[in-house]
């Protein structure tokens, strides 16, 4: 985000990170910064693009679609911020790790039992 | 989504996205031409600031230069971004954390004050011209005296004064304008080939030498083409500058390379497994070996035997094309080579750059000659030599 000439991306009040794309001019740095290659190019609009936690889909209390479709659960999404969410429930009672944790970077998606050898 | 084809080779681990190289080699070619820009600036700067009058000869081919080399800056850049026409946001409404939002600043910039010292440096000229000529090629100097006919001594010494100024505010300018990428890339923390406090030092150092090693090469063309002697003080002049600033390029860029090795951070196997694998020739041979050490032990030589005349002027002319080689090669080892190494630190990709399309080599390859057919052209209405009449010391006088 701080790397991003125009200001096209972002972090909303609710954390989530977005790009605005009537904005983005499609340098492609930000591709470049991510630490964990989250970010893509999108050919079909010529801008910037990552995973936007189907903001779409939580904006009107549904959950991502990649955690809709979990047959196994194991992807968990909520509000960290509220302490009875899932997620905030789920981050108390696990050892979960960040990637990248020496980047400062402080990022929002939390994993558990991943091994080091996968940064 | 991505055509198969696009998507690059790679061994060991590599995150998804990046398989797509999304630097391509025209953003090498974007810093190889802001740094002849730069390089050719500090040549003119050298004479009108530091007093180093060997190199009167190429004062004004280096502003020439600079201008034709700036005008094609953006090119790469446009032709790179999803959406060009946004292009102008950047500087209108910037995002100030963004070294990247620098550019349209610094290029503003740096064009203005290029043109005001080059009017002032034509001034002579422009004017003897705009008085002799009565056809449309004398409208266009009429037009270009802005309304100022004075050469006399009392204009000619303020005229002095502002050269010397915009030659001064010139220089960070020019060096803003080259080290602003540098930056852009040693403070990104997702790379660790690119992360470098030394970055932008690295990048403005072989700027220097590449747009002075580039003046050498257009002078001793000119030379040739106009059929005339080449001043040898001249070439000698530019020899002990890019000797002078070789010597720091290459001891930067071997200890920016020896911190790396040393400092063994994560995914230093993969990066030992790189140099000493694809990038061996590219970085060790091309770029060190035969474009940096080779042209400086040339140089070391003939400046040791006090080489003068011809044989100067072929060996300090190979030196520069050499050194040219060796700064675009530096370029696309920075901008390519860095996304060979995956972000995992555990994998490597295989650039595979197309020949055709809108940022491919050939792309690549005109908007780096561009430039020159252009400053062939620009040449014909500013001739940059003294035999042209342009020197800014003395008055418009015979043609």
């Amino acid at each position: 985000m701080q790397v991003c000439p125009v200001g096209a991306t972002y972090k909303g009040e609710d954390g989530v990170v977005l790009i605005d794309h009537d904005y983005c001019i499609g340098c492609r740095y930000c591709v470049q910064a991510c630490p964990y290659g989250a970010r893509y190019f999108n050919e079909e609009e010529g801008v910037s693009d990552k995973c936007t936690w189907c903001y779409h889909r939580i904006t009107k209390g549904l959950q991502p679609a990649c955690v809709e479709v979990c047959p196994t659960g194991a992807r968990i999404f909520g509000d960290l911020e509220v302490k009875e969410s899932p997620v905030s429930q789920f981050i108390r009672e696990n050892l979960v790790q960040v990637l990248r944790p020496e980047s400062g970077n402080a990022p929002n998606v939390f994993y558990v039992g991943i091994d080091k050898e996968v940064n | 989504m991505e055509p198969l084809p696009n998507l690059a080779p790679y061994t060991g681990w590599v995150y998804p996205n990046e398989t797509v190289f999304e630097w391509s080699v025209l953003i090498a070619v974007y810093p190889y031409l802001t740094g002849l820009v730069a390089g050719a600036f500090t040549v003119s700067s050298l004479y009108q600031v530091f007093g180093f009058k060997t190199l009167k000869p190429v004062a004004h081919l280096a502003l020439l230069t600079s201008l034709c080399f700036m005008i094609f800056v953006p090119t790469p850049l446009l032709l790179h971004l999803g959406h060009p026409e946004r292009a102008f946001n950047a500087t209108l409404t910037p995002h100030w954390s963004s070294a990247m939002a620098m550019f349209g600043y610094f290029a503003t910039a740096y064009v203005v004050l290029l043109m005001i010292e080059m009017w002032f440096a034509y001034r002579p000229f422009i004017v003897g011209e705009a008085q002799r000529r009565q056809d449309l090629l004398g409208r266009f100097y009429r037009a270009l005296t802005l309304g100022s006919y004075d050469l006399s001594e009392h204009a000619m010494t303020y005229d002095r004064k502002w050269l010397f100024a915009l030659a001064i505010i010139g220089i960070p300018g020019a060096h803003g304008l080259h080290g602003y990428v540098g930056f852009m890339y040693g403070s990104l923390k997702s790379r660790e080939w690119w992360s470098s406090d030394l970055m932008p030092v690295i990048f403005l150092f072989s700027a220097i030498i590449s747009g002075v090693a580039l003046l050498v090469v257009l002078y001793v063309a000119s030379c040739k083409l106009r059929k005339i002697r080449v001043d040898v003080a001249c070439v000698k002049g530019l020899a002990y500058t890019i000797w002078g600033f070789i010597m720091i390029a290459i001891a930067l860029e071997a200890l920016e390379f020896a911190n790396i090795v040393y400092k063994g951070r994560e995914g230093i196997e993969v990066i030992l497994e790189y140099v000493t694998g694809r990038l061996l020739i590219p970085y060790f041979i091309l770029q060190f070996a035969i474009g940096a050490i080779l042209p400086f032990l040339i140089l070391s030589y003939m400046i040791w035997r006090g080489t003068t005349g011809q044989a100067l002027v072929v060996g300090v002319t190979l030196s520069a094309c050499l050194v040219l080689f060796s700064v675009f090669m530096m370029r696309w080892n920075v901008v390519i080579g860095g996304q060979e190494i995956s972000k995992t630190g555990k994998g490597l990709l295989y650039y595979q750059p197309t020949f055709f399309g809108k940022e491919g080599l050939l792309v690549g390859v005109l908007l780096t000659i561009a430039p020159i057919i252009l400053l062939l052209g620009l040449a014909r209405l500013f001739p940059p030599f003294e035999d042209g009449e342009t020197s800014a010391a003395s008055p418009a006088g015979a043609q």
